[in-house]
């Protein structure tokens, strides 16, 4: 714009001060972001891990008249909170938590206040770096480098059959786009501290997510778990609903060393969620009598799992080439167009289980595109359906010219 | 003759790859002020561009080869802004919502003006952030939308003309 134009000013001044609110993530975090999503993929393709059902103990913390006496060794380390550090409410946590408790219980407001000695997270969250050991909690969270934890559930239970409760916390940590959480068990400590007992069940392998904790009967606890990255991995229970998300009790029970699980996991079945793979064939354009480039390329979907669920795939091409003999639920898209490319979108219907799909797209493009984006093919379950396995959901797609 | 994309992409006479980390530092901060001036939402802002820049980097053979991989992150980013990955994140929003963001208060130019950008189609605010804060040439703009330079100008002359009337009535 030139020199008299207004806005321009405005917008300068609007850059000058968001700049100072920018706050890069940095790149040496995002290398570890994106390392950690390869660990991952992989770990997705490896195997759903079984649940993990009995956690060994990991902290300085006993039940009376534990056996084994108090283990042995230094005591963890106190993590540094920054002076900086600012508190807030996270979801699930209790605004007015209860001052009660039943007799040789935590109350929660109390838990909310204390210095509480947190088991080693699980090792997928090695990069929240969320703090192991004592941490000095206020109002029902705290921030130690960077890592935001709080207290979302507190409910009581005589793990033992002593007569004396012991209590039971969910206790989420989250680090930048990392979030995960455990269910610990507390009790009181001679001269009014906490002690801990030791971890229910800490999110990972096929517990994605940790949506409640509650006491079963006969000194059981109770743990709701779910199969999907609902949102904030269910600190806030009530966003972790949607119809494709399986959620379920499993029931543990002390031993006097660790908590272990009673049954098995049985296995669920979701009729909102498969598993959708797609494969697609090279896109080669061939010079027709009229200077336009003509060629097809045939996109595969098949449903690896057991329910039926509708789906779109999103092809994206040159922006400028046009889909001919359209296959119904097939067509340009250009709400997402730009930087040379354009998207074909298919809108199918269900795909039963087992099933396999085939469509065949043909593409007439009027000119030899030199192209500057990285051509693919991805599938997406529709609203209100889920493919929690997006590693086989997206296809590279290579598109060639031929004179 | 075959003209393959891939081939073009590792032509070895082509200067070596930029280096990620000098481009993220380069080009983060720009781009996350052009997201916020278009969401209105500093945090989304961020997360959409820390989330191209993942991308990028997850491909980054590819993604530095480009012709201009600063274009193909920002088209990442704008299509994150509007897409179901973010309507997906918005649980983000519920935790910030919480949060005492200990900051400096937003100063009132600013407020001002994404007040009044907000107001714009959306269509017309993409590309009056793109002119104004991106520094892009109609062509550019024309390219990176994926509608014709005269779309473009038209686009730019209301949205101009629509905010500085929006900023005007916030003087009085």
């Amino acid at each position: 714009m030139t020199d008299h134009d207004p806005l321009t000013a405005a917008f300068d001044e609007f850059r000058s001060q968001a700049a100072t609110m920018v706050k890069p993530v940095g790149a040496e975090r995002t290398h570890e972001v994106v390392r950690t999503r390869k660990r991952r993929r992989g770990l997705t393709l490896g195997a759903l891990a079984t649940l993990v059902v009995a956690v060994p103990l990991t902290v300085a913390a006993v039940l009376p008249g534990d056996p084994q006496g108090p283990p042995t060794g230094s005591p963890p380390s106190a993590p540094q909170v920054s002076a900086s550090a600012h508190y807030f409410v996270g979801p699930g946590q209790n605004v007015n938590p209860s001052t009660t408790a039943p007799a040789g219980g935590l109350s929660e407001a109390g838990l909310y206040s204390a210095t509480l000695d947190l088991p080693a997270w699980p090792a997928e969250m090695n990069d929240a770096r969320c703090p192991t050991g004592p941490v000095p909690f206020r109002a029902g969270d705290t921030v130690v480098n960077d890592a935001n934890l709080w207290i979302a559930g507190v409910v009581h239970a005589d793990i033992d059959q002593d007569g004396q409760a012991e209590t039971l916390a969910r206790v989420f940590c989250m680090n930048g786009n990392d979030i995960g959480s455990q269910v610990v068990a507390f009790g009181a400590a001679p001269g009014g501290g906490v002690r801990t007992i030791g971890p229910v069940l800490q999110q990972g392998g096929a517990v994605v997510a940790i949506c409640g904790v509650r006491a079963g009967t006969g000194g059981a606890v109770q743990v709701e778990t779910a199969d999907f990255p609902v949102p904030w991995r269910c600190a806030d229970a009530d966003q972790g609903k949607p119809r494709y998300v399986t959620r379920q009790w499993l029931t543990f029970t002390w031993n006097g060393s660790a908590f272990v699980q009673q049954g098995t996991t049985p296995p669920t079945t979701n009729k909102y969620a498969t598993d959708l793979e797609l494969t697609s064939t090279d896109l080669v354009l061939t010079r027709q009598g009229n200077g336009h480039y003509v060629g097809s390329m045939t996109l595969t979907v098949r449903n690896t799992g057991t329910s039926a669920i509708p789906y779109k795939t999103q092809t994206v091409v040159s922006d400028g080439m046009k889909l001919v003999d359209a296959p119904p639920g097939c067509a340009l898209d250009r709400s997402q167009a730009g930087g040379g490319m354009v998207d074909i979108l298919c809108t199918a219907t269900k795909i039963t289980g087992g099933a396999t799909r085939t469509v065949t797209l043909k593409v007439d493009s009027p000119r030899r595109y030199t192209l500057t984006y990285v051509p693919d093919t991805n599938i997406l379950p529709l609203d209100g359906f889920n493919d929690p396995n997006e590693a086989n959901n997206r296809a590279p797609l290579t598109i060639e010219f031929r004179d | 003759m075959v003209d393959l994309r891939h081939s073009r992409e590792v032509d070895p006479d082509r200067p070596p790859d930029p280096d990620f980390d000098t481009f993220y530092a380069a080009h983060f901060s720009s781009l996350t002020i052009q997201l916020y001036a278009y969401t209105g939402d500093l945090p989304t802002a961020q997360d959409v561009v820390q989330e191209a820049f993942c991308r990028a980097l997850a491909q980054w053979k590819r993604t530095s080869r480009m012709d201009d991989p600063l274009a193909w992150v920002r088209r990442v980013a704008w299509n994150l802004a509007t897409s179901q990955w973010r309507r997906a994140r918005t649980a983000a929003l519920f935790v910030r919502k919480h949060r005492m963001e200990h900051v400096p208060a937003p100063g009132p130019d600013r407020v001002a003006l994404t007040a009044a950008l907000a107001t714009l189609p959306a269509q017309h605010r993409r590309v009056v952030v793109l002119h104004y804060l991106a520094d892009q040439s109609v062509r550019d703009i024309a390219d990176q939308v994926g509608v014709p330079e005269g779309t473009v100008k038209a686009w730019l002359h209301r949205g101009r003309t629509a905010l500085a009337a929006r900023l005007a009535e916030e003087e009085k």
